[in-house]
C-alpha cells in the first residue's frame, strides 16, 4: 500500500506505471482480440495507408494489418521480459546467496565465475546460443535471463553482505535462528527492495535485447511475431512508408522507457521507505 | 558448580591476538562485570561464548556452559543453545531489530524457535513478553514497526527477546551506552530487576564504572585482550591493584566528580 502510493507520488513511477500499465493492456488485450490475424498476408491489400480498408495504422507490403502486429508484438515482448527476468532472479539470487552463505573459498570462486560472466554481453551470448540451437524465444529468454542474472548476482551479493552484516542478523543468530531462517525471515525481505528495482530494469534491458535480436534475426522466427522483426522487415521501405517504421520502433522506446522509469519509481519509493525505517 | 567457565580463551582474527589467554568464571545467578576500554575485547569474549565470532576469527582454548564445552560445537547444536540457555542483549538498540518485521514477531521469535509456539500463541506470548518489560500499550506495540520506537523501547524489545526463554546466561554487550542517561537509569532498574527475578546469571559488558558497582557482584578488567584484574567490585573501585585499573577508576572519578561540581 505505502509503496504503491510512493509509487503514484513520484512523477518517474507514474509515468512509468502508464508506459508497462499500456504495454500490459495490449498484451492483454492481443490474446483474446486482434483486428485481423497478425500473421496474415493478403498481398492484394499491401501497402494500405492508415484508416484505409479498414486498417486502423495501414498494412505492410504483404497486406498484413500493422495494428494487430503491434499488439502481438506486445504480447511477446513482455512474454520475453518477464520469462527473462524470472530467470534473472533466480540465477541472480543463486548466485548471491552461494557467494555470501557458503564457506569462503568456495564462494570466492562463485564471486568469480560472476564477475566473468559479467564480462559477456548478453547479445554474444545470445548468439552464440542462436548459431547452436537456432532462434527462439527460449533462446532470448535464457541468453538474457543468464546474462542480466549475474549482473543482478553482484548487486545481490553486496546487499546481502550488507544486510548479513546487520546487528539485526547477528541478534537472530544470538536467539538461536539457523541460516536458513535468518535467510527467509530477515535476508529476502531486506535485500527484496533493491532486488525489484533491480529486476525492473532487467525487464527494459530485456525489451530492448528481444528487439534487437529480432532485428538482427537471431529472435523467434514466424509465425510468432515481435516488434524487432517488424523493424527489420519495414526497413527498407522506410523511406516510402516511415510510420510503419515508426509504430514498432515507438512501441520498443516506450517499453523501455517505461520499465526504466518504473525502476526509478521504485526506487525512490524504497529510499523514502528506508529513510523512515532506519531513521538514525 | 559454576555456569560458566572459560579457560585460556583466546582470539585471533588474522595474525594479531585480540583476546589472549582469558579465564573467566560465573556462578548460577551471580552477576560479573566485563570492564575495558575500547577495543580491549570485551565484545569479542561475548562473542566467543555465543559462537557468534565474525568471519576469520579463530577461538581457542575452552568454553564451558552447565559442564558442556561450547569450542567446538557445530552450528546446528549451537543454535539450539543460544537463545535457550544463553542469550545476549546487544549495544545499539537502533540497528538490533530487523527493520522490516512487526515488534511482537520478533520479540516471540526465541519461543517459536525453541518452544515450538504456533503463530497464535506467539502472539499472545509477545503481548506478555512486552508487557513484561514495562512497555506502554503491549496490545498497541507489538504491532508497530521497530522505527516507530524509541531507543529505550527497542532496547526494552530487545531485554524481552533475550529472556524471553528463560535463559541460564545473559550476555549484556554496553546494553545502555547508546541511550539517554535517564533512559539508562530506567533500564538498568529493569535489567538488574529481571535478572533478580528469574535467577538469571549476567555477563556485564561496560566501561561505566558506576553502573558495574551498583550492578555487579564482580568485574574482570580487560586491556589490549588480556585479563589483568579480577574481584569483588567494591574492592576493586576501592583498592584498584593493576596501575590500568588504577587509572580506569582516576578517570571514573574525575568524570564523575565533574559531573557533580558541574
Ligand atoms: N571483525 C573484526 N575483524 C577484525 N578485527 C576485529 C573485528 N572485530 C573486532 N576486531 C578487533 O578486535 C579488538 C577487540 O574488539 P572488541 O570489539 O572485542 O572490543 P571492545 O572491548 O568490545 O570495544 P568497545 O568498547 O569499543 O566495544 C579490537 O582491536 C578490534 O579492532
Ligand atoms: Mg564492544
Amino acid at each position: 500500500m505505502t509503496v504503491s502510493r510512493a509509487l503514484l507520488k513520484s512523477r518517474s513511477g507514474s509515468a512509468g506505471l502508464v508506459l508497462v500499465g499500456l504495454l500490459l493492456l495490449s498484451a492483454l488485450v492481443s490474446l483474446v482480440w486482434t483486428p485481423y490475424d497478425p500473421t496474415l498476408a493478403r498481398p492484394r491489400d499491401g501497402w494500405l495507408l492508415p484508416f484505409s480498408g479498414g486498417h486502423v495504422l495501414g498494412t505492410d507490403r504483404l497486406g498484413r494489418d500493422e495494428l494487430s502486429q503491434l499488439l502481438a508484438g506486445a504480447r511477446g515482448t513482455l512474454l520475453t521480459a518477464l520469462l527473462a527476468a524470472t530467470i534473472a532472479a533466480v540465477v541472480g539470487l543463486a548466485l548471491a546467496l552461494a557467494a555470501v552463505l557458503v564457506p569462503r573459498w568456495i564462494g570466492a570462486a562463485v564471486v568469480q565465475l560472476t564477475d566473468v560472466l559479467i564480462a559477456f554481453p548478453v547479445l554474444l551470448i545470445a548468439m552464440i546460443l542462436t548459431a547452436v540451437y537456432g532462434g527462439s524465444t527460449w533462446t532470448v529468454v535464457t541468453a538474457v535471463g543468464v546474462g542480466a542474472g549475474v549482473n543482478l548476482a553482484r548487486v545481490a551479493r553486496a546487499e546481502a553482505g550488507r544486510v548479513l552484516n546487520t546487528d539485526y542478523v547477528l541478534a537472530a543468530h544470538a536467539a538461536g535462528s539457523g541460516t536458513w531462517r535468518t535467510v527467509r525471515k530477515h535476508l529476502l525481505p531486506n535485500i527484496a527492495p533493491t532486488l525489484v528495482v533491480q529486476l525492473s530494469l532487467v525487464l527494459s534491458v530485456a525489451v530492448l535485447a528481444e528487439a534487437a535480436l529480432s532485428f538482427l534475426g537471431f529472435g523467434a522466427p514466424a509465425p510468432a511475431v515481435s516488434w524487432g522483426r517488424m523493424l527489420h522487415e519495414q526497413q527498407q521501405y522506410i523511406a516510402a512508408r516511415p510510420l510503419l517504421v515508426i509504430w514498432p520502433g515507438l512501441a520498443v522506446a516506450a517499453s523501455v522507457l517505461g520499465f526504466n522509469l518504473l525502476g526509478d519509481g521504485l526506487r525512490e519509493a524504497a529510499d523514502a521507505r528506508l529513510r523512515i525505517r532506519e531513521a538514525r | 558448580m559454576s555456569l560458566l567457565t572459560i579457560t585460556d580463551l583466546s582470539v585471533r582474527i588474522g595474525g594479531a591476538t585480540v583476546v589472549d589467554e582469558v579465564g573467566l568464571e560465573l556462578a548460577p545467578g551471580e552477576r560479573l562485570a566485563l570492564i575495558g576500554e575500547s577495543g580491549s575485547g570485551k565484545s569479542l569474549t561475548a562473542l566467543a561464548v555465543m559462537g557468534l565470532l565474525p568471519d576469520g576469527a579463530r577461538a581457542t582454548g575452552s568454553i564451558r556452559l552447565g559442564g558442556r564445552e561450547l569450542l567446538g560445537l557445530g552450528d546446528r547444536e549451537l543454535s539450539r543453545l543460544r537463545g535457550e540457555r544463553m542469550a545476549m542483549v546487544f549495544q545499539e538498540p537502533m540497528s538490533a531489530l530487523n527493520p522490516l518485521m512487526r515488534i511482537g514477531k520478533q520479540l516471540a521469535e526465541p519461543l517459536r524457535l525453541h518452544r515450538g509456539l504456533n503463530r497464535r500463541q506467539a502472539a499472545t506470548a509477545a503481548v506478555e513478553l512486552a508487557a513484561q518489560v514495562g512497555l506502554p500499550d503491549p496490545d498497541l506495540i507489538v504491532r508497530s514497526w521497530p522505527h516507530q520506537l524509541s531507543g529505550g523501547q527497542r532496547q526494552r524489545v530487545g531485554l524481552a527477546m533475550a529472556l524471553a526463554t528463560r535463559p541460564a546466561l545473559l550476555i549484556a554487550d554496553e546494553p545502555t551506552t547508546a541511550l539517554d542517561v535517564t533512559v539508562q537509569a530506567d533500564m538498568l532498574r529493569l535489567l538488574d530487576e529481571l535478572v533478580h527475578q528469574h535467577g538469571t546469571s549476567l555477563l556485564f559488558i561496560s566501561h561505566d564504572l558506576a553502573v558495574v558497582t551498583r550492578l555487579c557482584s564482580r568485574a574482570a578488567v580487560l586491556k589490549d585482550g588480556r585479563l589483568v584484574e579480577e574481584g569483588a567490585t567494591g574492592t576493586l573501585v576501592r583498592t584498584p591493584q593493576h596501575p590500568y585499573t588504577q587509572r580506569l577508576v582516576a578517570a571514573a572519578r574525575a568524570t564523575g566528580t565533574e559531573e557533580v561540581t558541574r
